[in-house]
């Protein structure tokens, strides 16, 4: 378990690292991706261009962090929030059966089983480098700094 | 502070560091976009393909493609329609023999047909009363114009080119909105809002 966490953890990071990456690269993926945004119908046209940026940084954000570490009960917490949130945003469309494109990795991948299974798959791995960083003071350390008690 | 833990912090800060660069320059990336578009004289195509009685297709057709012509036409938006009725829509046979029978009313006949089979659709799918629904929209000289030109064999003809033609773009329902700019093509949904719709065609075209 010492060793699958910290896998895990990094798997994450890889993962968001390269879903914020192919939003914004090449630059006209970011317009797709609003695209991909805007079919759910659920933010205004102005919040839906705030999200063509604010997601695919917060992604980057949150991959680096996780990559490398630095803060891993935020890193996890945040990133469990917002796999969730995809979660439920693309059930929702799929419930609701709307053609709807998922924008998870470019564009062009229509919602289907396919992307919630695997979806829900990030998420679980999320819940687990989340619980683990907030689960174990051991377990969060090893992530981070040592504590003065571990370093005396 | 251990050496593993400063190296992990200032990779951290340097990667932090970009994406704030990365963020600040997105006007400029923004801008860049145009330049992926067709060069000055080149044609943004837009191809839809719908079925006269399916909702999603009166949707985006009202919200979305009627407002983009008006904006893009004299900009270098082509608009391809390919019409074509859904075994399970019982009056979208009629309809679509109709639309391609709008020939018959001259140049951008088919548009306006198509409109108004849009705008009425309600009422024709609801008791399959097509030709009222027409005459009260396009006039009765108009509709006497085309209902002999519907039932002739040549829109039969045409009709069954169109249906080879969406048989092999191998639809996974209606409307499929295909986007060819610059040599590739994209397929885009079409529940998006018009406002986003409207700068990624814009994008597309601005050179």
């Amino acid at each position: 378990m010492r060793h699958v966490i910290p896998v895990l953890r990094g798997l994450l990071g890889l993962i968001l690292l390269v879903a914020g990456l192919t939003k914004l690269l090449p630059p006209d993926h970011r317009l797709l991706f609003e695209m991909a945004v805007s079919a759910h119908r659920m933010l205004s046209p102005e919040m839906v261009i705030w999200a063509g940026w604010g997601i695919p940084l917060l992604e980057i954000a949150l991959g680096v962090l996780l990559l490398t570490g630095v803060w891993p009960r935020f890193a996890g917490t945040v990133s469990f929030l917002l796999l969730g949130l995809f979660f439920g945003v693309m059930m929702s469309a799929f419930m609701r059966g709307i053609q709807a494109y998922c924008g998870c990795f470019g564009f062009g991948e229509q919602i289907s089983q396919w992307t919630l299974v695997r979806d829900g798959a990030f998420l679980a791995v999320a819940l687990i480098v989340t619980v683990a960083a907030w689960r174990r003071p051991g377990a969060a350390a090893a992530y981070s700094r040592p504590t003065l008690a571990e370093q005396a | 502070m251990d050496l593993v833990s400063v190296c992990r912090q200032t990779c951290c800060a340097f990667f932090l560091g970009t994406i704030l660069l990365l963020g600040a320059c997105g006007k400029d990336s923004a801008s860049r976009l145009a330049a992926a578009g067709p060069a000055a004289g080149e044609t943004v195509v837009l191809e839809i393909f719908s079925d006269p009685q399916c909702g999603a297709c009166r949707r985006f057709y009202q919200e979305n493609l009627q407002p983009a012509e008006q904006e893009f036409a004299g900009r270098g938006l082509k608009v391809v329609h390919h019409i074509f009725p859904l075994k399970a829509h019982q009056h979208a046979k009629a309809a679509t023999l109709l639309y391609l029978a709008g020939d018959q009313l001259g140049e951008g006949g088919r548009s306006r047909v198509l409109a108004a089979l849009f705008e009425t659709q309600a009422a024709w799918s609801a008791d399959g009363n097509i030709e009222a629904a027409l005459t009260k929209a396009l006039g009765a000289e108009k509709w006497a114009l085309l209902a002999p030109r519907a039932a002739s064999p040549e829109i039969a003809a045409e009709l069954a080119r169109e249906i080879g033609v969406v048989q092999q773009a191998g639809l996974r329902g209606t409307p499929t909105v295909v986007v060819h700019a610059g040599g590739e093509k994209q397929n885009v949904p079409s529940t998006v809002q018009y406002p986003i719709f409207r700068r990624y065609l814009s994008s597309l075209l601005e050179s």
